[in-house]
């Protein structure tokens, strides 16, 4: 029954969704000419590297089970700043290091919220999302002029040996991230506290600050995000982050992060992002709508939930998974009609069924 | 043995696996009409899975059930409420926003012209709660703004609303302070007077002397037999509970009392209007905390470790501590062994490795990084020290069986190599041997110097075990027994004993 | 056998008489007159009920949004597809309209909410997905399905009797204003007086002991969902009305906003507590914000502003609130799993 586990990610969750990855990616090759070529993979890659970075900050936040909907604002504010500052005559560099900061602090009002007062993330990061929507838009009065520093351009759209310059950026930020989930007590700490929030606050864990600093990161990834974003489209508007949001959530959750923390990976939210690029490039090549892709979007969301919930979860491996929660409709009309031991799940008391005196 | 009257309640040969666990194998049970039915036997014997299954709530894998000697058999909760038995567990199954009314009410909502009637429901709870002597809980009033010990009366309120042929409790005395307990008793008896069954599961051997007709032991899953009250020992009944003798089995105590103060505690007030008291951890000893559920005995210790609120002063030698959490605390050599160790001692969902780790991670890292090997090293060390049977450090928390997972929360905090340890109620739901193992882990800690502060809702437990016993009532010791002034009479007479 | 002590029985606790609860949708509905009174006194210098009225037309579609997601939310849940749900009755109406089947495209629209709804309950209850998940990606399909149907704004061919009957008039009432009346009471009747409403607020407060007294869980949670299909809807339709046109956008914006008023009015996130009234004085007040800065001659860029931190404060005031009234209940551990904790 224990197979020997040599880390804490089973290999299954990993590869999986790569997996899926390869096969999209064989199956537009196969069906699409120049799908593979290095230009078309290159130009891929990009756009997956914008995605994967804005992610990072709430793969962190997914982790600890809770949820930064201030994603779209706080591109979009960090976006119109940076695009504002160079108007102002700041310097590039300093206006870079600034919004980044500006992102970080701003991040860090999340946290404090959620941290401090108690504030459930829904909620606190719904807010400040308005928040920093009002703040935008009275500091630009609604069209935002100017344009990004020089340096961000090259960053934003040039290439080096055929590879985005983004990419190289998301490829460090991946390593680094990983470093840090994996190596780190900070990483430690958030896999521990998205786990189980009271038996890390038993064991001294600091718990505040880790919740704290995971949101100011997400501040700043998504700083970074929006002022690559501007550096790639030259202008900033009002708008520009919003769609954003919903693939933010939706490749941490397809690359197999439990939503309701402790289990997952950085690593498997960058397969959710190559996953949805590449499914989403496909589309637009042989034409589907817009219609069809949102459609399209929502079903893959769909089924890799599922399958992630269900096939790889402890106990319901295999085959007959998916056939459990099938059965479910069944109990549409009498509890009666579940199978399985429990009828209705009256929770057990602290006292357990226990193993015989030969098993222990 | 005892010959069953008319018999009403009967269970026979019943089976029950959970998964690789066998849970019940060939469980008896038989209750006669109108008496007061004891079912006793350690924690892990599997009380709680027979009266499930008996409830609807699980579904045996063999075996019958009788009730007046029709077999009812695939049963919902629902369908064992209409046939007349109604179950009132330990945990609240009230529902908190809703009103006093609405959750007497939820399973037979009054109707008038299609929509509830309020006007009737506050009728039927108010009649049904004038009936048990508790006129006072206002219908109206949400459930969460009355005190935990009227919600566990009215949950039992709820049970005997209907009438029921049976009522069963399942350790509903547990949250229940000393003048409840009584109403209980009071309400029980009466409920026999009137010709009602009622089964009574409890650990609380001097509630079955004095409430119960005749008991039926459960021991590892099997009914050891049914007895009456009256002609057996309680010495008796929990030999044939452990199926040992047991005197024999907690380790020796302490020669002589100890002498070193471990940790001073003055000034303690843990509730408002409080009268402020001290207590001493000494060096060397097992200080157990007694007296009946809730009289402070975990706020006490929630307090110490920084956890709860509470005013007073801790001394280590000459040096004021400042305790403002469990960091704190861990710093000063305290540590906590949670009462709840799924929810407050371990991560299920994480390695052993990490659960085992979690409590130093700083002695094994350097700039933040943690050093892996010199985990993986600490890991496979603390498994061997500990006997922690697992098949990989990386298996989940949660493949482990209760006792494992008590010697990994165990491990994690003995890393620190604390001089003061703090159990609240940890060897809840042990089965027997680990528990064993664990008395005389705790004895030798004790021997080699620590201080160990043990909450126990086992009574037995804590006389055999403990050096001193303070024995609590409304948030404070009103005794504090030593020596030989610790046996299971003296402990319960002080836990009755009205505050002074 | 020693004998125990005897124990004193029934000591006699002193008598509780209910103080006067501050009902969570109170502080909703405070908030909701002071912002109608600065609203209407700044721009006339006194207070005119009938211009006090004109909010409802702007309020009523984001009122009905909020009905629906309060079902959802208290089960525990949430409803992320009810903006999509809006944009799609919104489209179907439009476009039927402009074939001259308003009226068949009103109750399509009702069945497609409906269906929508019961698609995401199933989704939630016997796939066992997370709703927030769940709801994400539904809304994904169902706006490439509004999109499908009606690719671009438009469909002038709204017929006058649907918009009479969203934004006309009873003599100098607006229709708009007896809707929402209407849906306050049928709120307050479904909520409390039937059993559909106590055994949602039980399923949502403690779930475990819902099962035990017998309440069918599942079909409960997936006629909230239906519910919330069902209002957003209505909401799409009555749009529909108001704007006299089609818009594949239109619901976009709802979804955040009606969470906020259910937020804003009382209805606590992880369930059980809650009114429907109250997430309707909190989409008035939503509502109101940018009004009564424009009076005030404030700048409306403004309103993100206060909005944002109406929704913080109201959350924060009625978290104090249950802090101090109720006691720590110790209810059987849930076994869905946690929501956004942290």
């Amino acid at each position: 029954m224990s197979r020997q586990r040599r880390s804490y990610l089973r290999p299954v969750e990993v590869a999986g969704p790569y997996a899926l990855v390869a096969l999209a990616l064989i199956g537009g090759g196969l069906a699409i000419p120049g799908f593979l070529s290095l230009s078309h993979l290159s130009s891929m890659s990009g756009v997956a590297a914008y995605l994967g970075i804005i992610a990072i900050g709430q793969t962190l936040v997914l982790l600890l089970g809770g949820i930064d909907l201030s994603v779209p604002y706080l591109i979009n504010l960090s976006a119109v700043l940076l695009v504002g500052f160079q108007v102002a005559n700041f310097s590039g560099p300093s206006d870079f290091a600034l919004v980044l900061v500006i992102g970080l602090g701003l991040g860090l009002v999340n946290g404090l919220g959620v941290a401090l007062l108690d504030i459930s993330p829904l909620v606190m990061t719904l807010g400040m999302n308005s928040i920093l929507q009002g703040i935008a838009v009275i500091y630009t009065g609604g069209s935002p002029q100017g344009f990004p520093p020089a340096f961000v351009t090259t960053l934003a759209t040039g290439t080096g040996a055929g590879i985005p310059y983004v990419v190289l950026l998301w490829v460090a930020l991946i390593v680094l991230v990983t470093l840090v989930l994996v190596f780190s007590r900070f990483g430690r700490s958030i896999y521990s506290v998205g786990s189980n929030r009271t038996a890390s606050a038993l064991c001294g864990l600091p718990v505040k600050r880790t919740i704290i600093a995971a949101y100011a990161i997400s501040g700043l990834s998504c700083a970074l995000g929006g002022i690559l974003l501007v550096g790639y489209q030259g202008s900033a508007y009002i708008g520009m982050g919003d769609n954003y949001l919903l693939p933010s959530v939706a490749i941490v959750v397809i690359g197999g992060t439990s939503l309701a923390g402790g289990k997952g990976s950085y690593i498997q939210t960058v397969a959710g992002a190559l996953l949805i690029t590449v499914l989403q490039s496909a589309l637009v090549t042989i034409n589907v709508n817009q219609a069809g892709q949102d459609v399209l979007y929502g079903v893959v969301i769909l089924l890799m939930a599922y399958f992630n919930q269900v096939a790889v979860s402890r106990e319901g491996g295999g085959s007959k998974a998916w056939l459990r929660g099938l059965h479910g409709l069944g109990g549409w009309l009498e509890p009666v009609g579940r199978r399985g031991d429990v009828v209705a799940p009256i929770p057990e008391p602290v006292r357990e069924p226990v193993p015989r005196a030969t098993g222990e | 043995m005892s010959l069953p009257g008319d018999e009403v309640l009967g269970v026979n040969g019943i089976c029950k696996r959970f998964g690789g666990v066998e849970a019940l194998h060939d469980a008896d049970l038989t209750v006669s009409r109108g008496e007061v039915h004891a079912i006793l036997g350690e924690n892990g014997a599997g009380k709680s899975t027979l009266v499930k299954i008996i409830a609807g709530v699980f579904r045996p894998d063999e075996g019958e059930i009788r009730l007046d000697g029709q077999v009812f058999r695939a049963m919902t909760p629902q369908g064992v409420r209409e046939l007349g038995i109604s179950v009132v567990y330990q945990e609240l199954s009230l529902i908190p926003e809703l009103s006093v009314a609405h959750n007497l009410v939820l399973t037979r909502l009054p109707k008038r012209a299609g929509l509830i009637s309020l006007r009737k429901a506050y009728v039927i709870a108010a009649e049904a709660l004038e009936g048990l002597a508790l006129g006072y809980i206002d219908p109206r009033a949400p459930v969460s703004s009355l005190p935990l010990d009227q919600q566990q009366m009215l949950e039992i309120a709820k049970a005997t609303m209907t009438r029921p042929k049976i009522l069963i409790l399942d350790e509903a005395t547990s949250s229940l302070g000393g003048a409840e307990v009584g109403r209980l008793f009071d309400l029980v008896r009466t409920l026999r007077d009137e010709g009602t069954t009622v089964v009574v599961i409890t650990h609380r051997m001097h509630e079955v002397w004095e409430l119960a007709d005749a008991m039926t032991i459960l021991r590892d899953g099997a009914t050891v037999g049914r007895y009456d009250v009256h002609k057996i020992s309680q010495h008796e009944a929990v030999n044939l509970m452990a199926g040992r003798d047991v005197r024999a089995i907690f380790p020796e105590k302490r020669h002589g009392s100890a002498n070193e103060v471990a940790l001073k505690l003055s000034q303690v007030r843990l509730r408002a209007n409080q009268e402020p008291w001290a207590l001493d951890f000494r060096q060397g000893e097992i200080l157990g905390l007694g007296g009946l559920e809730g009289q402070g005995q975990r706020e006490f210790l929630s307090w110490v470790y920084g956890i709860g609120p509470g005013f007073g002063t801790l001394t280590r030698g000459d040096a004021q501590l400042r305790i403002h959490g469990p960091a704190d605390a861990l710093a000063q050599g305290i540590v906590l062994i949670p009462e709840d160790r799924k929810i407050e001692g371990l991560h299920l969902d994480l390695p052993v490795r990490w659960n085992l780790a979690m409590a130093t991670l700083g002695e094994r890292s350097r700039l933040g990084v943690i050093h892996m090997r010199a985990e993986r090293e600490f890991a496979l060390a603390a498994i061997g020290q500990m006997a922690i049977k697992v098949g990989s450090p990386f298996q989940p928390a949660s493949a482990l069986s209760g006792g494992t997972q008590q010697k990994v929360v165990l491990g994690k905090f003995m890393a620190r190599h604390p001089s003061v340890l703090l159990f609240v109620d940890a060897m809840r739901g042990i089965d027997v041997q680990t528990k064993f193992g664990f008395y005389g882990m705790l004895r030798d800690l004790a021997r080699s110097g620590a201080s160990c502060v043990l909450y126990s809702s086992d009574t037995e437990e804590l006389v055999g075990l403990c050096d001193r016993i303070a024995v609590f009532s409304d948030g404070a010791p009103v005794r504090v027994l030593e020596g030989s002034e610790i046996t299971l009479d003296s402990v319960v007479a002080a836990s009755f004993a009205v505050g002074g | 056998m020693s004998s125990l002590p005897h124990v004193p029985s029934g000591v006699d606790v002193s008598f509780q008489r209910p103080k006067f609860i501050w009902q969570r949708s109170y502080t909703a509905a405070v908030l909701a007159v002071l912002l109608l009174v600065l609203d209407v006194n700044q721009s006339n210098g006194h207070f005119s009920t009938i211009q006090a009225l004109g909010i409802s037309n702007e309020a009523l579609p984001l009122a009905l949004v909020a009905v629906g997601e309060t079902f959802v939310i208290l089960t525990n849940g949430i409803d992320l597809s009810v903006g999509s749900i809006v944009t799609l009755a919104n489209v179907t109406v439009a476009v039927l309209a402009g074939h001259g089947l308003a009226g068949f495209g009103i109750v399509l629209a009702i069945a497609m909410g409906a269906a929508a709804g019961l698609v995401n309950g199933l989704i939630v209850c016997y796939a066992r997905i997370a709703p927030l998940i769940a709801t994400l990606a539904t809304s994904s399909i169902i706006v490439g399905i509004a999109l499908y149907i009606l690719p671009y704004p438009g469909g002038s061919t709204i017929p006058g009797w649907l918009s009479s009957w969203t934004a006309g008039t009873i003599g100098s009432i607006p229709v708009s204003t007896i809707w929402l009346a209407l849906a306050v009471v049928a709120g307050w009747i479904v909520l409390r007086r039937t059993k559909f409403g106590v055994n949602l607020q039980a399923l949502g407060g403690n779930e475990a002991s819902s099962w035990s007294a017998g309440i069918r869980v599942m079909r409960v949670r997936t006629l909230a969902y239906v519910a919330a299909g069902v209002c957003s809807a209505l909401a799409g339709i009555a749009l529909a009305g108001l704007t006299q046109s089609g818009d594949p956008t239109i619901g976009a914006v709802y979804l955040l906003n009606a969470v906020a008023a259910v937020i804003v009015g009382g209805t606590s996130l992880s369930g059980g507590v809650g009114t429907i009234v109250g997430s309707i004085y909190g989409a008035i007040v939503l509502s109101l914000v940018a009004s009564v800065l424009f009076v005030a001659g404030l700048s409306t860029n403004l309103q993100f502003i206060v909005t944002g931190v109406i929704v913080i404060g109201a959350l924060l005031v009625h978290s104090l609130q249950s802090k101090r009234g109720a006691r720590i209940v110790r209810r059987a551990r849930p076994t869905s799993e946690p929501r956004g904790d942290s």
